[in-house]
This record gives structure tokens, C-alpha cells and sequence, in this order.
């Protein structure tokens, strides 16, 4: 069977198995790739420009990256399949293997795989090509691990629908840069990773830089694995509405020559794009709430419509510590739901969403935030685990002002599903019908060994950042 | 009660499969005034142009054309605020949400309204010139306008939104500072544009608030600001160059 006709299989990067060249491949094409012109279209840096670059003026193609909207992942797709070709075809110039695959990167896996990869950290001779200083040094030393509440997939494979703010995909929107309407995958692992990984001021933090690292790459494989994973389990489907599968997206290849494709050529990954995953399943981390009485409705009404009940007084600074913020529930609101308005009366009936608004900062601290919804004083990391709801993460946040795309501006907002464990307080008696209470709890690197409960306690040692602010938190009834 | 609910949750689920138009919509009674500024506008236009012409060589320097100045802000720029005004209302409760939304119409155009005064205070400066020239020298700002970084900016800055806290003065006062932000960054985005108006004669009025609500409304809706900014600097320029044939 040729290369061209073979599926390639993308591997994890973590169990490759001894005298596997494909790292040592990678690092080579990257050291090949930096040499070339900036001008051209296979060049690291000109292919780095395509997500986000600052230069001026801008070269075709550069700056086209889709955040925020439902087309984040076909567009990081397309992106990282004509990446691969690229590199594989500058991996065969320096006679690496030519069935070359782009590796991916399970940090949800827990353990060990948590860590940055070995071949991507500092090398004795620091000639490394897939080491950069500008990492989180924690991360990049391997002493800090990603936390699994930070890079476990499991809340976004357990979303039933690609569509919606707070479905798996995302919601509807324009092809643009920054839109804000992120689906639970793209914010959880995909947001906090970025952060993470680059920590205050690193490549990884800011979407103008992050595709300088070589470990992006990895990065999106995994993403792209657990959309693959999310994909190949019934009933989930991938949008039909042909806004979606006719939106054509365009590259370069290994020739440099300018390709397209559109969402309806990519779906079938292996037949269509001509790669795979190695068959272990997307790595199954225990949802941070495995008790959960999933209740939700096959086909959640759109947050858009649902009726405001109550909202913050005044504006968060998460600034490195845990913040705490009240949300008073107007009854007279709720009370006039059951009387033919946007929600019903019955908690078992109702969505509930839970919803950040406003959010502003100069740039992305690295430092992202797990929310949690009436978390008890004094709650140890365990319990702690139980009222975790979401990650809160600010990476693009540089570019909501001024965005370097030709797009509107606009402030970060981000919308949690809090359906389920508000019937599970209901259930134990502790929901308050008046107020609900809100915490923020900043997210590090951990201790690779650390037991899952405890990635939940708050960091030993808290690092002040830019202070980024949440205008208002808000609850919806749908 | 059970049999409302029913009704409504029925409702509900229509609108969830409605087209977005069809569904209720907060803005409705906005978008009933825009029209009826329009009916207004264009019947007091159509019915007797000769009272404008009477006034003065350009339409917009008599002090009982405030009232006009007033409606043909509601109805140029209203629909352009709509996305603004929706927020307002969806972000406010229930109780709360008329107020509010009011609060805001009535910022943002009281905004307009000072514009317009500005505009009429100043309009001396044009009335000795000829009404085609002072038309084509203001189509010609216009266009110049939208290709400034500012204007970018400015339009940009339409689309930003403040927190609303829910209850009392606090959520009052945030309203009106929206409305101030979002009014100036309006003006700011729109001020060239409107000079259009101030120098339009009666018979130019109508057509160009029409042609300039069109390009306003489109531009602070579009996608993509910068390239539409520089296709709305385009009819502007085509437009000034009529003009010019004119003087």
C-alpha cells in the first residue's frame, strides 16, 4: 500500500514506543521550517502568522483563526491537517519517515501524560528545537502538571449536540477571529491549556504567538482527537446546516500553494483526510461530578431565550486569588416565569445557565479559574469537586478590544449549563431559591502525583497577575 | 395557572423553531417607533417641501426643525441601536426591563439631539455657500471620515457593552453610562454622515436620509467593519462627486 493511499495514524505522544522517530522527525522539519523564508508560506513563522501575528503588513491568509464560534474546530482542522503535510514533507527533505504523522498530546490522560512531553522540554546542549524558554516554568520543567480539572475533555464529551453556547461545538456564528460563543470543549481543556501552558506572557497565552510553540500543534491534534472521539459516538452529529458544511476555509499545502476546503470535507477524517487515531479511546477522566444525575433535555432551549432572574451588583477582579461573588435571585421574576413566560416553574423542567459577562483585561494572565456554584465554607478539595461547573479561561482576551481581523469588538463571555447540579442540590436541600453563590478558584500546574480530589484545593502558593474583571454574573432560567 | 404555563411553554417552543424575526422580540415597540418616524418624516416632507425651501437655502438652519432633527434621529438612527437596546432589555428583569430600555433610547438619543443643536448652532458657517457645493464638501468629509483609523474605532467601540447590575439607582446609572458610551461612540462612528443632513436641502432630504440610513445601519451591523467602512467611504465619494456635477 503507497503513502498516499495509506490512513496515517497520529499517535500519542507520550507512549511512542522506544526508538520511535517521530519526535525526533518533528524536530527536525521545525529546525528545517525556521530557516526558510518568512515569506514563505511553509515557513514556521509564516505558517504561526496564519492563526495570529502582530506584524504588519498582513501576508495572505495570515490572521484567520475562528475562536469563540462553531467554527473553531473545522477551522483548527484544516489548520493542523495542511501543517502536517508541510511538516511531513520537510521531514522527508531531512529523511525522516515518509508515513510521518503529527503526534498529539493527552494531558486529560492524568499521571505522567499530564507533563509536557519529554522531547519538548530544555535539552542538555539547549539546542532543542522543540523547547522554547517562553513556557509556564513549571509546565516546562515538567514539575507542574495540568491539573485534570483543567484537561479532562470528559464535560464536553458529555454534551449531547455540537450546536449551542454550551453544546460541544459552539454556537452559530459569522467566520471571524474572536466571536464569543465558545462551545464546552473549545473553553475546557482547549482555552485553559493555552494558559497553562504559557503561563503569564509565554507563546501559548496569546493566539498572536501560540502557534510558535511547537507543542500547539500537539495540542490541537488532541483537540481534534476528542472532537474525532465525540463524533464516533451515536447520536452525536456534526452541523447539516450548510452555513456550516459549505463555509470553505483556505490554507497553503507543502507546495505552498494556496488549497480549500469546506466543513463537508471533513467529517470523515480517514476517508476524506487520510489519517486517524491510534484506537485508545479519548482518555476517560472521571467527570469532576461522576454522581450526576443527568437530566437534561435531548434538545436544551437556546440560552438566548431564556428570562434573567438575577445578576451580580458589581463587577469581580480576579487578580491570582479566590474570589467570591453573590447572585441574588429575584423571586418575583421566578414567580412570574410559571405564568407563560421563557422558563418553566419546575426546577426539573428548567435549564439553568450560569453566565460571565463583560469580562475585560489587557492580556490573558496564563491563569485560568474553575467556577464553582455553592461551594460550602470550608469545603475540603473533594466536595469542592462536587460543585465544580466549569473552567473560566481569558485566552483572546487581548483581542476582543482591538482584534487584528477585519471583526466588531466586543467583551468575553462565557456560559455554563448549571442544569444538573442545581437539580442535585435541590435533591439534597441545598439550593436557595434567593441567592446563589459563585466561586472563582485559580487553576496552576500540580504536583504530577497529586491525588484528583485535591486538584481542586486552592493553589499552596498564589501568584499575583493582571487583574482581569467580570463586569457581572448572571443566572438565566430557560 | 397550569393551563397558562402550558400555553406558554407551547409558545415557547414554536419561537425556538421560529425564524429569528418572527419570534418576540424585546426591541418590537423600537422598531413600531422607527417606522412611525418615518411615516412622519416622509409625509411632512412630501406634503410641503415648500416650507423648507422657505426657511433657508439648506434645511436644517431653522430652530423649528429641531423637532424634525429629532425624529429623523429616531429614525436613522434607531435601527442601528436596536442590537444595543436588545441587550438592555435582556439583561435587565422583567420588572425592570421598560425602564430601562427607555433609559437607554433616551440617552442615546438625547445624544443625537445635542449632536443635531450642534450642528444647527454651526450651520451659519455653510449657509452663505452654495447648497450643491456645501452638500459635496460634506459627502466628501464623510467619506474622508471613513477612512481614518478613528472611525474605526469609533465603530468598534458601538459594539462594547457595561455590566448592568439589576436592581435600583446602580442599575439606572449603568444603563444611562451605556447609553452615554454607546450614544458617543455612535456619534463618533456616524457624526460625518449626519453633517449630510444638516446641509441637505428639502429635497435632498428625504433620499439621502434614506440612502444614509441604509449605509449606517448596514456598516454598524456588518461582519466585517473595515471592509464595509471602506465600501460606505466608496457611494460617499461617488455621491460627492454628483454633487460636484451639480455646482
Amino acid at each position: 500500500m503507497s503513502i498516499e493511499t495509506a490512513v496515517l495514524v497520529r499517535r500519542n505522544a507520550w507512549t511512542l514506543p522506544n526508538g520511535d522517530e517521530t519526535l525526533a522527525a518533528y524536530a527536525a522539519a521545525v529546525r528545517a521550517m525556521r530557516e526558510r523564508d518568512a515569506d514563505n508560506p511553509t515557513s514556521w513563522a509564516y505558517q504561526a502568522a496564519m492563526h495570529g501575528t502582530s506584524a504588519e503588513p498582513p501576508e495572505p491568509l495570515w490572521n484567520g483563526c475562528q475562536h469563540g464560534s462553531w467554527f473553531f474546530l473545522p477551522w483548527h482542522r484544516m489548520y493542523v491537517y495542511f501543517f502536517e503535510r508541510i511538516v511531513r514533507a520537510a521531514v522527508q527533505e531531512t529523511g525522516g519517515p515518509a508515513d510521518w504523522a503529527l503526534p498529539f498530546w493527552d494531558y486529560g490522560a492524568g499521571g505522567v501524560q499530564a507533563t509536557l512531553p519529554l522531547a519538548f522540554r530544555d535539552s542538555p546542549g539547549g539546542d532543542n528545537p522543540l523547547f522554547v524558554a517562553e513556557r509556564d516554568p513549571r509546565v516546562n520543567s515538567g514539575r507542574g502538571a495540568i491539573p485534570l480539572s483543567a484537561g479532562s475533555p470528559a464535560a464536553a464529551l458529555e454534551r449531547p449536540l455540537f450546536i449551542g453556547r454550551t453544546q460541544f461545538g459552539g454556537d452559530v456564528t459569522r467566520v471571524g477571529q474572536f466571536w464569543r460563543s465558545p462551545g464546552v470543549l473549545e473553553q475546557t481543556p482547549h482555552n485553559i491549556l493555552h494558559g497553562l501552558v504559557g503561563g503569564d506572557d509565554g507563546l501559548m497565552s496569546n493566539p498572536l504567538t501560540a502557534a510558535l510553540d511547537p507543542i500547539f500543534w500537539l495540542h490541537h491534534a488532541n483537540i481534534d482527537r476528542i472532537w474525532f472521539d465525540w463524533a464516533g459516538e451515536p447520536p452525536h452529529a456534526d452541523p447539516s446546516d450548510s452555513r456550516w458544511t459549505d463555509q470553505t476555509f483556505s490554507f497553503f499545502d507543502e507546495a505552498g500553494q494556496q488549497v480549500q476546503l469546506t466543513g463537508a470535507e471533513i467529517g470523515d477524517i480517514s476517508g476524506q483526510l487520510g489519517y486517524t487515531y491510534e484506537s485508545a479511546p479519548t482518555s476517560g477522566a472521571p467527570t469532576s461530578r461522576p454522581e450526576a444525575v443527568t437530566m437534561s433535555t435531548p434538545n436544551p432551549p437556546d440560552p438566548e431565550q431564556a428570562e434573567m432572574v438575577g445578576a451580580s451588583e458589581q463587577p469581580t477582579e480576579l487578580a491570582g486569588a479566590p474570589a467570591d461573588v453573590t447572585v441574588p435571585i429575584d423571586r418575583a421574576t421566578v414567580e412570574s416565569l410559571a405564568g407563560g413566560g421563557n422558563a418553566p416553574e419546575a426546577l426539573s423542567e428548567r435549564h439553568v445557565y450560569l453566565n460571565l459577562e463583560d469580562i475585560e483585561g489587557e492580556r490573558n494572565p496564563g491563569t485560568a479559574y474553575g467556577i464553582y456554584v455553592n461551594l460550602p465554607e470550608g469545603a475540603s478539595a473533594a466536595q469542592a469537586a462536587s460543585h465544580h461547573v466549569g473552567n473560566l479561561s481569558f485566552f483572546g482576551i487581548e483581542q476582543l478590544r482591538e482584534p487584528r481581523g477585519d471583526e466588531q469588538a466586543h467583551g468575553l463571555r462565557y456560559t455554563v449549563d448549571i442544569s444538573d447540579l442545581a437539580r442535585e442540590l435541590a435533591a439534597q436541600g441545598s439550593w436557595n431559591e434567593d441567592a446563589l453563590h459563585v466561586t472563582f478558584r485559580p487553576i496552576e500546574p500540580v504536583d504530577p502525583e497529586a491525588p484528583e480530589e485535591e486538584q481542586h484545593a486552592v493553589p499552596e502558593s498564589l501568584s499575583e497577575h493582571s487583574p482581569v474583571q467580570v463586569g457581572r454574573v448572571s443566572v438565566f432560567y430557560g | 395557572m397550569a393551563a397558562t404555563a402550558t400555553v406558554g411553554a407551547r409558545l415557547l417552543r414554536w419561537e425556538a423553531r421560529a425564524p429569528r424575526l418572527l419570534r418576540r422580540r424585546v426591541t418590537l415597540p423600537y422598531e413600531l417607533a422607527v417606522v412611525v418616524a418615518w411615516v412622519a418624516l416622509a409625509v411632512h416632507l412630501l406634503a410641503d417641501p415648500g416650507e423648507h425651501q422657505a426657511s433657508g437655502p439648506h434645511a436644517m438652519t431653522a430652530p423649528h426643525h429641531v423637532g424634525m432633527w429629532a425624529a429623523m434621529s429616531a429614525a436613522m438612527m434607531l435601527p442601528a441601536a436596536l442590537p444595543a437596546l436588545a441587550h438592555v432589555g435582556v439583561n435587565s428583569l422583567r420588572r425592570r426591563r421598560r425602564r430601562a430600555m427607555a433609559l437607554f433610547a433616551a440617552v442615546y438619543l438625547g445624544i443625537w439631539l445635542a449632536f443635531g443643536g450642534l450642528v444647527l448652532a454651526l450651520s451659519p458657517l455653510w449657509a452663505p455657500l452654495d447648497e450643491a457645493l456645501a452638500l459635496a464638501v460634506a459627502l466628501g468629509v464623510a467619506a474622508a471620515w471613513q477612512l481614518t483609523r478613528w472611525k474605526l474605532v469609533a465603530l468598534r467601540a458601538c459594539h462594547r457593552a457595561v455590566p448592568l447590575p439589576p436592581y435600583g439607582r446602580r442599575a439606572d446609572a449603568a444603563v444611562v453610562r451605556f447609553g452615554v458610551r454607546n450614544g458617543s461612540a455612535c456619534v463618533g462612528s456616524c457624526w460625518a454622515a449626519m453633517l449630510v443632513m444638516g446641509v441637505a436641502s428639502a429635497g435632498a432630504m428625504l433620499p439621502a436620509m434614506v440612502a444614509l440610513t441604509a449605509l449606517i445601519t448596514t456598516e454598524k451591523l456588518a461582519d466585517r467593519p473595515r471592509r464595509t467602512t471602506r465600501l460606505v467611504a466608496l457611494a460617499l465619494a461617488v455621491a460627492a462627486g454628483v454633487a460636484v456635477a451639480f455646482v
